[in-house]
């Protein structure tokens, strides 16, 4: 890393530092985990990546926005609610995507930040344990 | 018969529980923190969960994380396994509150069984020897009072106690008032209780455990003792075995008889062990534990009986469907701890990634271990990695077995006990099965000398 973490520094300008810095490596994938903070980048499959000498030149590389996974913070049964996630979908701030009930209890899971859903890796009724990822955004 | 186990536990026990299920054709759920995602217990159970990150309080100590596992998966039993859950009354009355059997004693008993001076309390009733001791005392004078009655040497401890804290060995009278302010106040500071009770000390006893089984029927049968008396200073057993060396016929007696009446009395159900100090032919109950034990195998070597299936039989409800007359032991064996410890900085615990393990086999020979190859040793966890069971028909050979076995065993990567073991098995005096509790400890005090 070029330079220091600094619990000072406003979370949106990490991050944006921080996509700097992945630009700059040749990683597909960069997972950072602090505290109560997570960041996470990604680049396309290898596939995607440039190979033809035109698209090495290009000044851009194949980067993508910065993407939340939001995690089951807790062991229990996925339930979606009225609104039923679909693939692609622009979801607003605070959305909430689904819940995990867990003893009578239940869990909501939001959005942390506005942005395109690009994956939905969990489905309605099945058991989730700690950890696992259950949606992708692309913050937008 | 339960259908299906969801195991409370991590490392070597998660896996003996498994096994056991398998054996029994029932189902098995593993939990696993973040830290122990790639361990053996995960990859061999029926399902895994993750409950949690690496530190204990987080994951393995997540009760409805736990729970909820249990729930989802359809499990209709949890088996506590050692540490963690295991001796917690609390975590039974939720397990039965959710539907799910606890595989071990009734909550009030685990209650009754882990505070020590009700433990002791409840033994004296049924008729089991305890240590010459007081209740709780309230003031230096009271304290004085007991001392001349029990004689010196005693010992102050503290009854929220553990791990040594508030505890004072008084040799002699003048010392008494500034031991009991001392412990006191370290109990005070270490378990926001400052309440202590006095015990008469047995110098160097021999901890010697007896193992017993119940169903929930009211049939009790003892499976002989072990002696582990081979501790590290800590008080942390490292080697034990079955039967106990150069024991008298008729403290023997005493220990299996004891054992069975106190569960008799307390109507105890499932596993238990009852721990004892002894000295000469006198026996004086120390504490009981309601769970499996780590040393467990050592009594399934020299009785030919699964204690973990019998475990998972009892809390199904089903009968023993034997009687003491159809136990004998035969032969002996003996259990060395393999921990991720220096043993030669006082046994300061490791951590790391592991490089070539191998583990050694032949005649006689049991491995309980969650450990392979490349490994990873999280800091998070108790240091045990494996334990190494040697059986042969006499104590002599059983010995030589050991030995042979430790020589074959290698942990690259971090400092384990193995050479520690090695040595206390050469010694005159574990050779001719004269040791106490003090054993270790003076070696290691020699060694340092």
């Amino acid at each position: 890393m070029t330079s220091e973490y600094s619990p000072e520094e406003e979370p949106s300008a990490r991050a944006q530092r921080l996509a700097e810095f992945f630009v700059g490596t040749p990683l597909l994938r960069l997972r950072i985990e602090r505290e109560d903070e997570e960041f996470e980048f990604a680049r396309s499959a290898p596939a995607a990546l440039p190979r033809s000498p035109e698209a090495a030149l290009s000044p851009e590389p194949a980067v993508e926005l910065p993407v939340d996974i939001l995690r089951a913070d807790v062991v229990g049964i996925v339930r979606f609610g009225r609104h039923v996630p679909t693939l692609g979908e622009e979801v607003p701030e605070e959305r909430e995507l689904a819940a995990i009930e867990a003893l009578g209890i239940r869990t909501s899971v939001r959005a942390r930040s506005s942005g395109r859903l690009r994956a939905i890796l969990c489905q309605d009724g099945a058991a989730v344990d700690y950890g696992r990822a259950l949606f992708e955004i692309e913050r937008g | 018969m339960v259908r299906k186990v969801l195991v409370a536990n991590r490392g070597e026990i998660a896996l003996r529980i498994v096994r056991a299920c398998r054996e029994l054709g029932i189902g098995s759920v593993a939990i696993f923190s973040e830290a122990d995602r790639e361990s053996t217990h995960v990859r061999v159970a029926d399902e895994a969960f993750c409950v949690g990150p690496g530190p204990v309080p987080r994951s393995y100590l997540n009760v409805p994380n736990i729970i909820s596992a249990a729930l989802v998966s359809g499990c209709d039993a949890i088996h506590p396994g050692y540490g963690f859950l295991a001796e917690n009354a609390r975590f039974a009355e939720i397990c039965a509150d959710h539907g799910l059997k606890f595989i071990g004693p009734r909550p009030e008993i685990i209650t009754a069984m882990g505070d020590k001076a009700t433990a002791k309390r409840v033994m004296a009733e049924a008729g089991v020897a305890t240590t010459p001791g007081t209740d709780i005392l309230a003031s230096v004078e009271l304290a004085r009072e007991a001392a001349d009655k029990i004689g010196y040497p005693v010992l102050l401890k503290a009854t929220a106690g553990g791990g040594g804290k508030g505890m004072r060995v008084v040799e002699r009278p003048e010392d008494l008032e500034r031991a009991f302010l001392g412990a006191t106040a370290e109990a005070e500071a270490s378990f926001k209780d400052g309440r202590v009770y006095m015990e008469k000390l047995i110098r160097d006893p021999r901890h010697i455990e007896v193992q017993v089984l119940a169903d929930e029927h009211g049939e009790v049968v003892h499976l002989g003792e072990r002696d582990c008396s081979i501790q590290k200073p800590s008080h942390q057993k490292l080697i034990e075995e079955a039967g106990a060396p150069n024991l008298t016929e008729r403290a023997r007696t005493r220990l299996h008889e004891m054992a069975v009446l106190a569960c008799r009395h307390v109507g105890y159900s499932n596993a238990g062990t009852l721990e004892f100090l002894s000295s000469g032919d006198d026996v004086f109950f120390m504490e009981m534990n309601t769970r499996i034990q780590v040393e467990h195998p050592v009594t399934e070597m020299v009785y030919g009986i699964d204690l973990v299936k019998e475990q998972i039989r009892i809390a199904s409800g089903e009968h023993l469907g034997y009687t003491q007359a159809d136990l004998e032991p035969r032969g002996h064996a003996i259990e060395c701890r393999i921990n991720a410890e220096d043993a030669r900085n006082n046994f300061a615990p490791q951590a790391g990634k592991l490089g070539t393990v191998l583990f050694p086999g032949g005649p006689g020979i049991r491995i309980d271990t969650h450990i392979f190859s490349g490994a990873s040793v999280p800091p998070y966890y108790d240091s045990m990695l494996a334990k190494v069971i040697a059986f042969a028909n006499t104590r002599d050979q059983a010995i030589a077995r050991m030995e042979r076995a430790l020589r074959e065993t290698f942990v690259d990567g971090v400092a384990t006990t193995t050479e520690m073991c090695l040595e206390i098995l050469g010694t005159e005096g574990f050779r001719n099965g004269i040791y106490d509790i003090g054993f270790l400890p003076r070696l290691l005090a020699q060694r340092v000398g």
